[in-house]
This record gives C-alpha cells, structure tokens and sequence, in this order.
C-alpha cells in the first residue's frame, strides 16, 4: 500500500504557509512535532490554552500541509511535513535572482546614459 | 533574519543614479513600470508582466542617497522594505540594495510577541535541517 497520500493534490500558494508559521504558538507547535509525532491530546497538555484552541492552530497548520495525521486506534497522531517550507525559501530567492538582474539592467542604462 | 542584499559599482555619479532609481520612466525599463513619485507617502504601484502586481509606499528620501519604500505583492500580505542607498566612490556610485522584512509578520497577528523564537527565519533553517535529516535516514 503506498504511503497515505493528501486527498487534496493541489499545491497551496505559501501565502497559507507563512501566515501559518508567523504565529509564535504554531511555531511551538511544529518545534515539538519536529521531535516527534504527537497525538492532539499531548500536545494540548504542553499549553496553557484549550483543547480547541490547539485545534484550531491544527487546522491552520493542516491546511498549509505543513502537519499531516495518520490515525493509530482512536488517536489522530500528528506528524511534521516540513517540506513545504522550501517553498518559502524557493520565493525568497526567486526574488533574490530578479534584484540581480534589474540592477545589471540599471548598470547598463546608466552607464549608457553619459 | 533573512534579507536580499545586493550591491553594484555603477560607473557615474550618484547624482545620475538617482536620477535613474527615481525617474518612473527611466525606472520602468531596468525594472518594471510604475507610477513612482518621490515623496513620502505617496503610494505606487509597480507592474510586472510575468508574476504579481507590487504595492509600494515611499518610506524615506535622502537625495542622492538614500529611496526607502515599503514593498508588498497581491498574494502576500506580508510588507516587506526595500532600503537602496547610494555613495560616491572616486568617479562611481556604489548601491546597495537590501530587501527586508521577510519575516514580518502579518498585521492580525502583531499581538501575539510572547514567541520565543527569533522570527521564523531562524525557525526555517532548523526545520529544513530536521527535514533534510529524515531524508537521508
């Protein structure tokens, strides 16, 4: 059996992922499944906030596919998909590599322009 | 933090430069059409034909050596700066592009700074390093 695929197969933009990780409590959230993989219920008793507002944070996290779930029993056990972040860092540079090309444009111009 | 830093040695002085970095028409062909003024607070726009449209608001002006403008695109509402400065060396300007902000976060999650992490850029590299250490295992 292949590994339990998203049912969704399209790509969200990173728009959901930086606002996902641009909260510091989803950031603790990711830093503890980085560790490891957790069911919800362990990861609620490491904050002092509710149940639901952990699910809530969850959900935000899901949805930018940065955690994925897989179901052990009855549990809903959380795991750290990392891999979208790349994406994160793919934007950045592309940005990088369009700086470097305008201003050798600008050099160009301006030194043309004597 | 992670930021864009670029720097060129531009064979003129500052004075034409500026021209070329202020100028929304001579800005538009090494960068992208626009509709620049130079003033604070004055709100751009900058088009651009193969990705999305930027919103711009001029931050600072120093004449002849210093442009300062907010710099944001449609998809992402996260406000990033871009600061470019310019310093005559001999017979050339030297600029210096930097782009920042890259980890601002947005304006409805201003209130929770009780993070005890430095930005997510710190936080990215750690998790790209947990990530590429599954990979290999």
């Amino acid at each position: 059996m292949p590994a339990s695929q998203p049912l969704k197969h399209r790509r969200p933009g990173i728009t959901p992922i930086i606002k996902a990780i641009a909260d510091p409590r989803r950031r603790q959230i990711l830093d503890l499944l980085a560790k490891e993989d957790l069911p919800v219920g362990r990861i609620v008793d490491r904050f002092r906030i509710s149940r639901p507002a952990v699910i809530k944070h969850l959900r935000v996290l899901r949805m930018a596919r940065l955690i994925s779930v897989h179901r052990s029993g009855r549990e809903r056990i959380q795991c750290l998909n990392a891999a979208p972040l790349r994406d994160v860092e793919t934007w950045i540079s592309r940005f990088e590599a369009q700086w470097e090309n305008s201003l050798q444009k600008l050099k160009r111009q301006v030194e043309g322009d004597q | 933090m992670k930021q864009i830093k670029k720097e060129i040695l531009i064979a003129a002085p500052p004075a034409k430069v500026w021209e070329h970095i202020t100028d929304p028409k001579k800005v538009a062909t090494w960068l992208m059409p626009n509709d620049f003024e130079p003033r604070v607070g004055k709100a751009f726009v900058m088009h651009c034909d193969h990705a999305e449209t930027v919103s711009c608001v001029v931050k600072e002006i120093v004449p002849e050596q210093k442009l300062v403008y907010s710099f944001q695109t449609k998809g992402l509402k996260v406000e990033t700066l871009v600061t470019i400065t310019l310093a005559k060396e001999d017979n050339h300007t030297r600029l210096t592009l930097v782009h920042s902000g890259w980890d601002a976060l947005p304006p409805d999650q201003q209130g929770a700074a009780d993070s005890f992490e430095d930005g997510w850029g710190g936080f990215l590299k750690k998790l790209q390093q947990e990530f590429s250490a599954t990979k290999t295992n």
